[in-house]
């Protein structure tokens, strides 16, 4: 299996499974020649943002008084990062989380912590095959594939097959029309 | 485009505390042909945008920026300064109230849209913005600078009226402030009766 088709289901599998939603598309439209790792930069700072603010709240948590008001601001800050990049599992487990810091309910929150962690560990998994399968797949184009299999760096242009840019019919605004309608089929699209 | 001609791309300022919302709006602005900076806090944006703080008042004029700013576009939860403070901030400076500014927020909460776009603020956004929402903002951009051409002309005609002239960039006192930013909103009325309500109608 190629890697653009390797990455092609993998993310097709995120949409289905409801990790990724059409907001994680839009990132795609903003990937080009002249921002070849947009993706890739944006999920990265993602999952680093995930992973630190993770380790806040745990902190939070942990303490005989909670300040649910710093609680909220974190999770508040996660849901946010999440909806920006199209991770709807780990956004709607955010909405739960905070109502659990509204009511000021410990357990609440201290569980919805552990179903946060569990789920933006998955995504996270799921996003770094990503990278790697993205990076491999390296510069059709360039020559040689690329080897660097930490975030991205001097990665260098990517093959635009990867993150499919022929659905798109032209570059900028108008572009997304098309892209909307390509995607009410997704997985006969990538199959190719 | 309209009747200004211009070589250089329009500049925005984006100001977002979170890392990869600040790499998205970068990336959105860049795709839509914006020269972009980009800062994590309201301070920097004001310290950006030439204006002291609080404990140092230096007068500032425009001419003092060191790279004009044609929007501001700003988050709204913000640790320390939100984006609501910054908002205030840029339309009390006589400096900088002309420069449009917008704000986006990931909660759909019609109170606080009202209280911003009250406040001046030309536009709402709400999280996460989309490369739709990009064609919405060069229309402020030319609204403001017809503003600005139409108060210089305002002010070469009425030169010799002073009490009628209050043209915004060369006010200090208060009064004069508040009758102008009422002005403004009056404008905002009759230009866009439309834009200002759409986001939460």
């Amino acid at each position: 299996m190629s890697a653009a088709n390797q990455l092609a289901a993998l993310i097709a599998n995120m949409f289905a499974t409801g990790l990724l939603d059409d907001q994680f598309q839009q990132l795609q439209m903003l990937q080009d020649p002249s921002a070849p790792n947009f993706v890739s930069e944006v999920v990265t700072l993602f999952c680093h943002d995930g992973e630190r603010i993770i380790g806040e709240l745990a902190k939070l948590l942990d303490k005989p008084t909670v300040d649910f008001d710093r609680v909220d601001a974190f999770v508040h800050q996660l849901k946010g990062s999440s909806a920006s990049v199209g991770a709807l599992k780990v956004k709607n487990t955010c909405i739960q989380f905070r109502e659990f810091c509204q009511q000021k309910s410990k357990d609440g929150c201290l569980k919805t912590l552990e179903t946060v962690r569990i789920n933006f560990y998955e995504l996270r998994g799921k996003f770094q095959t990503m990278l790697q399968i993205f990076q491999v797949g390296g510069d059709v184009r360039g020559g040689h594939p690329q080897l660097a299999m930490g975030p991205v760096g001097d990665a260098g242009a990517s093959d635009p097959r990867l993150f499919p840019q022929e659905v798109i019919q032209s570059g900028g605004i108008d572009g997304a029309a098309c892209w909307d309608d390509a995607y009410s089929t997704p997985l006969s699209e990538w199959r190719n | 485009m309209a009747a200004v001609a211009t070589e250089t791309p329009f500049h925005v300022l984006a100001v977002d505390d979170s890392l990869p919302d600040r790499k998205l709006i970068e990336r959105l602005l860049k795709t839509s042909s914006f020269q972009v900076t980009t800062v994590d806090s309201g301070s920097k944006a004001l310290q950006f945008l030439g204006l002291h703080d609080e404990h140092s008042p230096v007068p500032v004029h425009t001419d003092q920026l060191d790279v004009a700013v044609n929007l501001i576009i700003t988050d709204y939860c913000m640790p320390g300064m939100t984006g609501y403070d910054l908002l205030k901030k840029i339309k009390e400076s006589s400096s900088l109230r002309d420069i449009p500014v917008v704000i986006m927020s990931s909660e759909n909460i019609p109170s606080r849209i009202n209280r911003c776009l009250e406040e001046g603020a030309d536009e709402f956004f709400l999280k996460p913005v989309r490369l739709s929402d990009m064609n919405k903002l060069k229309p402020h951009i030319l609204k403001s600078r017809c503003r600005e051409n139409y108060h210089q002309e305002q002010h070469q005609q009425s030169d010799s009226n002073s009490d009628e002239c209050s043209n915004p960039t060369n006010t200090s006192s208060s009064s004069d402030s508040s009758s102008n930013r009422k002005r403004k909103a009056a404008d905002n009325e009759e230009i866009l009766p439309q834009t200002n309500r759409s986001r939460h109608s």
